[in-house]
């Protein structure tokens, strides 16, 4: 687990950041209702840290994955990205601020496109970001080592493969233009547990090795705490408590953590 | 390995019939399909001629076959160009959204609304009666269908996990349609350009018998059909026979379309043979 505490460089930092969505109208002539998935919600991530945030589906931890990815823009706060608001950068200077952020998915069938080769889509940021042609065999090829991976599958398609194979082939994909800052939604909620350590295992080894900064999205307590530094409680969007791991597991503050913890200690 | 939809053997059977008679026709008939024999009219089938000979002493397999490449060298253009131009603009829809959406959309509400008869009807008006004319109608009619169709596939496309993947990468707008939207929307769009052939080469031939596409000599199943009209009682197998090869055609693109909707979308296929 990497040490680096506190927030004085975030790599990451979310301002008071809102997001709203027009529902369906239920009347005619009504206005439409708004759902307000996340309210007002702040908080920072360091140089290399691990941020868990826990919440249960619908407490808009996955619409805060989409604002920090930039793929919705918020209704109201900034989203810094090493100290750049997102939201203030042109379409060419933001496709370049993406090496530096990059996702996993929740679903490893649904992440890789099955019509096209594994080589190929970890490859496909490094065409987005115009890196010359002739070093993308070897990049792919040491990305597939990095993640446990022969580099002879490059040719092989997604359905060849396993869902842990598959999700290492999405996190491939994912750090193969060495980026600062990881955004994990549920990255192993859809894997069986015996694969979902081998996973987690393979995500803090890479943040050893590559100094990585991982935003880590779950609902499931036990996952969190064994891989994050610190850890944020969301529901209805809005924040419960944050604090460092230890903290908020031994000493949970509110009772909604309380909850979950208790949850979490009868699974066992 | 799944096994083949009946509907798809069939129809591949039939398409392949049609399609094999049509090209032949280029190359080789048994007779030329123009030559006239006034004194050997109406004449019965025979070793000379299969199925007869028509009205002007004209071999009528020779006509049909000729006929037979006609009308899918008019499906053919006519939906190519609408799935072509269809497709770009579903998928120019589902990519940008917004306005542009609506109003790409709101304007294929409107393309369906026109007929496609009364289209053609317009346009023979104006440029005169050609097959010309029965390809641009058709394919003009085929547009929004086919934009539909793209829109509707390209918009579940867009919110899969590796189409966001792609965005985060830095991907364009462009760029992802070209990767990933058009090779995973293709299945739907080739299996309704499939049914639109059968339209197609049914539209044609009703253009035809009113006298808006193939003209004389220029043989077409539909001109064929009206042309024999009049002599319904002195040789009716003058129409059996063009109209014959309308419905093996239209049942074929119908069935092979049919058949290929079923391999897409096993899905689909069950529901349906549960009905």
């Amino acid at each position: 687990m990497s040490q680096t505490q506190g927030t004085a460089h975030p790599i990451l930092s979310v301002e008071q950041v809102t997001r709203r969505y027009r529902l369906p109208r239920t009347t005619l002539f009504g206005e439409a209702p708004v759902l307000t998935a996340v309210k007002g919600i702040s908080f920072s991530i360091g140089i290399g840290e691990t941020l868990g945030i826990v919440g249960e589906s619908g407490s808009g931890k996955s619409t805060l994955a989409r604002l920090v990815m930039g793929f919705e823009q918020p209704d109201e706060g900034v989203v810094r990205f090493d100290g750049y608001d997102l939201a203030r950068l042109t379409p060419a200077a933001f496709r370049i601020a993406r090496r530096g952020f990059q996702m996993v998915f929740q679903d490893p069938n649904g992440s890789l496109d099955p019509r096209r080769t594994v080589g190929w889509s970890i490859a496909e940021p490094l065409r987005a970001q115009s890196v010359p042609l002739s070093e993308h065999p070897a990049r792919v090829a040491e990305v597939l080592e990095q993640v446990g991976l022969r580099p002879d599958y490059a040719k092989r398609f997604p359905h060849e493969f396993s869902g842990g194979q598959r999700q290492r082939i999405a996190i491939a994909r994912a750090i193969v233009m060495r980026p600062r800052l990881l955004v994990a939604d549920e990255a192993v909620s859809a894997l069986d547990v015996s694969v979902q350590a081998q996973i987690l295992n393979l995500l803090m080894d890479l943040q050893d090795e590559l100094g990585l900064a991982i935003m880590f999205i779950s609902h499931d307590l036990a996952v969190i705490s064994s891989i994050c530094d610190r850890m944020i409680v969301m529901r209805h969007g809005e924040v419960l408590e944050e604090g460092p791991v230890p903290t908020v597991i031994s000493a949970p503050r509110h009772a909604y953590t309380q909850a979950l913890l208790s949850a979490a200690r009868l699974e066992d | 390995m799944r096994r083949l939809p009946v509907n798809l053997l069939i129809g591949g059977v039939l398409v392949a019939l049609v399609v094999a008679a049509a090209m032949l026709s280029v190359i080789w008939t048994p007779h030329p399909y123009a030559a006239m024999d006034i004194p050997n009219k109406f004449a019965p089938p025979s070793p000379a001629h299969w199925l007869g000979t028509d009205q002007l002493g004209r071999d009528l397999v020779s006509q049909l076959m000729v006929a037979a490449g006609n009308s899918m060298m008019v499906a053919l253009l006519a939906v190519s160009i609408g799935a072509v131009l269809g497709t770009i603009l579903g998928m120019v829809a589902a990519a940008r959204g917004g306005w542009t959406e609506e109003a790409i959309m709101r304007l294929s509400d409107l393309g369906f609304a026109f007929p496609t008869l009364l289209f053609a009807i317009m346009l023979a008006a104006a440029f005169g009666p050609s097959l010309t004319v029965v390809v641009v109608a058709i394919a003009f009619i085929n547009i929004p269908t086919f934009a539909r169709v793209a829109r509707a596939a390209a918009r579940q496309v867009w919110h899969r996990d590796y189409v966001y993947a792609a965005r985060a990468a830095g991907m364009n707008r462009f760029a992802i349609s070209r990767d990933h939207i058009l090779p995973n929307i293709a299945a739907p769009v080739i299996v309704q350009a499939t049914i639109e052939f059968a339209v197609a080469i049914l539209t044609e031939a009703a253009l035809s018998y009113l006298g808006l596409g193939a003209q004389p000599p220029a043989p077409s199943w539909g001109r064929m059909l009206s042309e024999a009209q009049t002599l319904m009682y002195l040789a009716p197998q003058l129409a059996i026979w063009p109209g014959l090869c309308i419905f093996i055609a239209v049942l074929g693109f119908g069935l092979l379309g049919d058949g290929l909707r079923d391999l897409s979308d096993p899905r689909l296929g069950q529901r349906r043979s549960h009905d």
